[in-house]
C-alpha cells in the first residue's frame, strides 16, 4: 500500500526531471544542426569547390590550387585586395579616431547627452543600402552637395569624388565612418563611463591638463575597447559588399572593387563558382587571421584572471 | 609653515539646493583636522572645494594667506587621498607615484630618489614593478598615500580613506596613519563618517550635519561637552544614553527622578546656576559608562549613587557587557563589568556617577549649559 503510493507519486516527478534534462537540448538541436550545415557545412563545400575547375555548376573533380593561382594573377583581385586594405585601414582608423573624440566630447556632463547619443549611433540602424544610397545622392555632382553649392553662387566648387576612379573608394570611406563611428562612440562611451572619477580627479591633483590625463591614464586604460572595436570594425570592412553595391557598384570600372563584390560576381554572374569560390576562402583565412589571435588573447588572458 | 583657512564658504547648486552654508574653519599649521559626519552632510563637498575639484559659490580658501578660491587644483599644492585610491590601472606603483613629480617637470633622477624614498617610508619597495590590480587593498592605500606624499604638497586631504578596507586592516592603518602624522608633522585634513576613526586620529574635530558645522574642538570636548543632541548622539560608541526627564523642586533644590520599571527610584540634583524652571521637561543624556558594576570605593564621591535596576537585554563585548535597562521609558545601555554577571530579566545593582551628566532642551536640541557663576537667587 505505501510502496504503491511512493511509487505512483514518484513518477511524475521523475517524468518532470527528465524533461528539465532534455528540454534544453531538444530547444538547442535545430539551430545546432542549422549551424553544423549552414555555416560549417557550406564553408566545408566551399573550400572543397574552390579546389575544382567548376564553372556555371559545380563540378566535384579536384584540380589542385588551380584557382587560387588564377586568382592570385587576376589583376581585379588585386585592385579588390589594394581597395580592402585601404579602405580597411582609412575606415577603421577613421571610425576609431571620430568615436573616440566623440565618446570623450559626450563625456563632459552635457546637456540633452542622452538625445545626441542617440543622434551619433542611429546611422547604425540603418542598413548599409540606404546608406550607399542616400550618399550616392548626396555625392552625386548634378543632384547633391556640388548642386547646392552652385546653387549657392560658388560655381567654381567642384565635389566629383564618386565619379573619379582614383577617388571614389574614398567616397565609400566616408558613407562607412557616417555609419559606423557611432558605434564605436557607443563602446568607448561605456568604456569611459567605467572608470573611477576619482582617477581622473587624483591625475587632476597631480597637475596634469585634461588632454594628457585622456592620453596618458584614460586612454590606455580602454585598450581592450580598442581591441574590440577593430575587431568589430574590420570584419565589417572585410564583409562590406552592400555599402559598395549600393553607392558605386565596384565602379567607375572597377575601380571600387572589393573582395565581396569580386566574390559575388564571379561566383554568380560571371559562372566561375571555382574562382569565387577560392576568393571566398582568401576571405575567410582573412577574417581568422585577425580572429584567432584576437580569441587565443582574450581566452588565455580570462583563464589568468 | 602652512595653515588653510575657510572663511565664509558656502556651495549652492543650480537647482536651488544649499550644500554648504556659511563655513568658517581655521586648519593650523601642522594640525590633523576630521571632518565627521553622516553621508551627505557636505563634508565630501568641502573637501572637494578644498582641492578645487568643485567650485566655491561664496567665500574664500586661503592657503598660507593666499586666496586659491578659484584656482585650479594643479596650482594649489595639495595632495589628495581618495576612498577608492584611485590609481592609475595602466602604471605600475613606481610610476603611480612618479607621475605627478614628471608633470612638474623633476629632473629623472631626483624623481627616482623621491620615489624611492617615499615607497621605503610606507614599506612598499618591493612592490614598486607591480601594477595596482596586482595589490591588496592595505597595498593599494599605502601607494595612494605615497602617491600623495612624494609631491610634498602643503596640505593633505584624506577622503575616506580606510572605508574600503576590512575591520582588521581598518585598525591597522588608522594608526599607520597617525604615526605618519606624527613623524611628518603635516597639515592633514581628512574626512570620515566613522566616528571611532574621528576620536582616534584628530588634533580637531569638525562634526557637520546638512552643511552645518555642529561643533569644532578637540575629541574630548567633543565627547564630554557635545554642543547639542545631533553630536552627542554621533560621537561615541555605543551612542549615549537619553533620558526624558521632568524638573522637579524641593526645598534641598532640584532634581529629576529616573525610574525603572521594578520601582527602583533614583534622584539626580541639577547642576546649581542651569537655567530651567520647574516642570520643564528635559532631556538628560549620559554616556553608558555612566551607568557601571558596583565599586564601593567610588561611592563616596559626590555625584556618586547606586540602585538595583532590572536588566532587558545583555550584549558581551568582551571586556564589557553591554547591558540594556529601561529608564523613564527610554532604553539605557550600561557598560557593566562582565564579573557583575548581569542576566536579562534578572535585578542588578548598578552605579550611576552623573559627574558628566549632560542637560539638552528637548524642541531645539541645543544643550543647557550651566551659568559660570552659580545663580545667588
Amino acid at each position: 500500500m505505501i510502496l504503491a503510493q511512493t511509487q505512483t507519486a514518484r513518477r511524475p516527478v521523475r517524468l518532470g526531471l527528465t524533461l528539465e534534462h532534455v528540454l534544453p537540448k531538444l530547444v538547442l538541436a535545430p539551430s545546432l544542426v542549422l549551424a553544423l550545415v549552414c555555416i560549417y557545412g557550406y564553408m566545408a563545400w566551399t573550400g572543397y569547390i574552390s579546389l575544382t575547375p567548376s564553372s556555371f555548376l559545380p563540378m566535384y573533380e579536384l584540380s589542385g590550387f588551380e584557382q587560387y593561382q588564377r586568382l592570385l594573377e587576376n589583376d581585379r583581385w588585386r585592385v579588390a585586395c589594394f581597395n580592402l586594405a585601404l579602405f580597411g585601414g582609412l575606415f577603421i582608423g577613421a571610425c576609431l579616431l571620430v568615436g573616440v573624440l566623440l565618446a570623450i566630447l559626450l563625456d563632459q556632463r552635457i546637456r540633452a547627452e542622452g538625445a545626441l547619443r542617440t543622434i551619433y549611433l542611429y546611422p547604425m540602424a540603418i542598413s548599409f543600402i540606404v546608406t550607399g544610397t542616400a550618399w550616392k545622392w548626396i555625392l552625386n555632382p548634378s543632384l547633391g552637395l556640388e548642386k547646392l553649392v552652385h546653387d549657392f553662387g560658388f560655381t567654381s566648387f567642384e565635389f566629383s569624388w564618386l565619379t573619379d576612379p582614383d577617388k571614389a573608394i574614398y567616397t565609400l570611406v566616408m558613407a562607412a565612418v557616417w555609419q559606423s563611428s557611432g558605434f564605436v562612440m557607443a563602446m568607448f562611451l561605456a568604456g569611459l563611463r567605467g572608470i573611477d572619477s576619482s582617477i581622473i580627479k587624483a591625475a587632476q591633483l597631480d597637475g596634469a591638463s585634461l588632454p594628457r590625463i585622456y592620453w596618458r591614464i584614460v586612454l590606455p586604460c580602454l585598450r581592450p575597447v580598442f581591441f574590440s572595436a577593430v575587431m568589430v570594425l574590420s570584419h565589417i570592412a572585410i564583409k562590406s559588399f552592400d555599402l559598395v553595391t549600393a553607392l558605386t557598384a565596384g565602379g567607375p570600372g572597377y575601380s571600387t572593387d572589393l573582395p565581396a563584390l569580386f566574390m559575388y560576381a564571379h561566383a554568380f554572374t560571371r559562372g566561375q563558382m571555382g574562382l569565387g569560390a577560392a576568393s571566398a576562402m582568401m576571405m575567410l583565412a582573412g577574417v581568422l587571421a585577425i580572429l584567432v589571435p584576437y580569441l587565443y588573447s582574450e581566452l588565455r588572458g580570462k583563464r589568468h584572471a | 609653515m602652512t595653515s588653510l583657512s575657510i572663511c565664509n564658504v558656502g556651495k549652492q547648486y543650480q537647482k536651488g539646493a544649499t550644500t554648504l552654508e556659511n563655513i568658517n574653519l581655521e586648519i593650523r599649521s601642522g594640525e590633523f583636522l576630521i571632518l565627521v559626519g553622516p553621508s551627505g552632510c557636505g563634508k565630501s563637498t568641502l573637501m572637494n572645494m578644498i582641492a578645487g575639484l568643485e567650485s566655491v559659490s561664496s567665500g574664500q580658501i586661503l592657503l598660507n594667506q593666499q586666496d586659491i578660491t578659484h584656482a585650479a587644483p594643479s596650482q594649489r599644492d595639495i595632495a589628495m587621498v581618495f576612498q577608492s585610491y584611485a590609481l592609475y590601472p595602466n602604471m605600475n606603483v613606481y610610476d603611480n607615484i612618479a607621475f605627478g613629480l614628471q608633470i612638474r617637470k623633476w629632473p629623472k633622477d631626483e624623481i627616482d630618489a623621491e620615489v624611492q624614498r617615499v615607497a621605503k617610508l610606507l614599506q612598499i619597495d618591493h612592490l614598486l614593478k607591480r601594477k595596482p590590480a596586482q595589490l591588496s587593498g592595505g597595498q593599494q592605500q599605502r601607494v595612494a598615500m605615497g602617491r600623495a606624499l612624494a609631491r610634498r604638497p602643503k596640505v593633505y586631504l584624506f577622503d575616506e580613506p580606510l572605508s574600503n578596507l576590512d575591520a582588521k586592516l581598518r585598525v591597522e592603518m588608522r594608526t599607520e596613519v597617525k604615526k605618519l602624522h606624527q613623524r611628518l608633522g603635516t597639515t592633514i585634513v581628512y574626512v570620515t563618517h566613522d566616528q571611532i576613526e574621528a576620536m582616534t586620529l584628530a588634533d580637531r574635530i569638525a562634526v557637520m550635519k546638512d552643511g552645518v558645522i555642529q561643533q569644532l574642538g578637540t575629541p574630548q570636548e567633543i565627547y564630554q561637552q557635545p554642543n547639542n543632541l545631533f553630536v552627542a548622539s554621533f560621537i561615541g560608541s555605543p551612542a549615549m544614553n537619553f533620558i526624558p526627564v521632568t524638573v522637579q523642586h524641593t526645598a534641598q533644590g532640584r532634581f529629576v527622578e529616573l525610574k525603572d520599571q521594578s520601582g527602583t527610584c533614583l534622584q539626580l540634583a541639577l547642576p546649581a546656576g542651569l537655567a530651567v524652571k520647574t516642570d520643564q521637561q528635559l532631556v538628560l543624556g549620559l554616556r553608558p559608562e555612566a551607568f557601571s558594576e558596583v565599586q564601593p570605593h567610588k561611592l563616596s564621591q559626590a555625584q556618586v549613587q547606586q540602585g538595583e535596576f532590572l536588566v532587558e537585554m545583555t550584549e558581551p563585548t568582551g571586556p564589557d557587557t553591554l547591558t540594556l535597562l529601561r529608564i523613564n521609558g527610554a532604553e539605557v545601555t550600561a557598560r557593566v563589568a562582565p564579573q557583575a554577571n548581569p542576566q536579562a530579566g534578572a535585578k542588578l545593582p548598578l552605579m550611576l556617577d552623573a559627574s558628566q551628566a549632560l542637560f539638552f532642551d528637548p524642541v531645539s536640541g541645543e544643550r543647557l549649559r550651566a551659568l559660570a557663576q552659580p545663580a545667588a537667587a
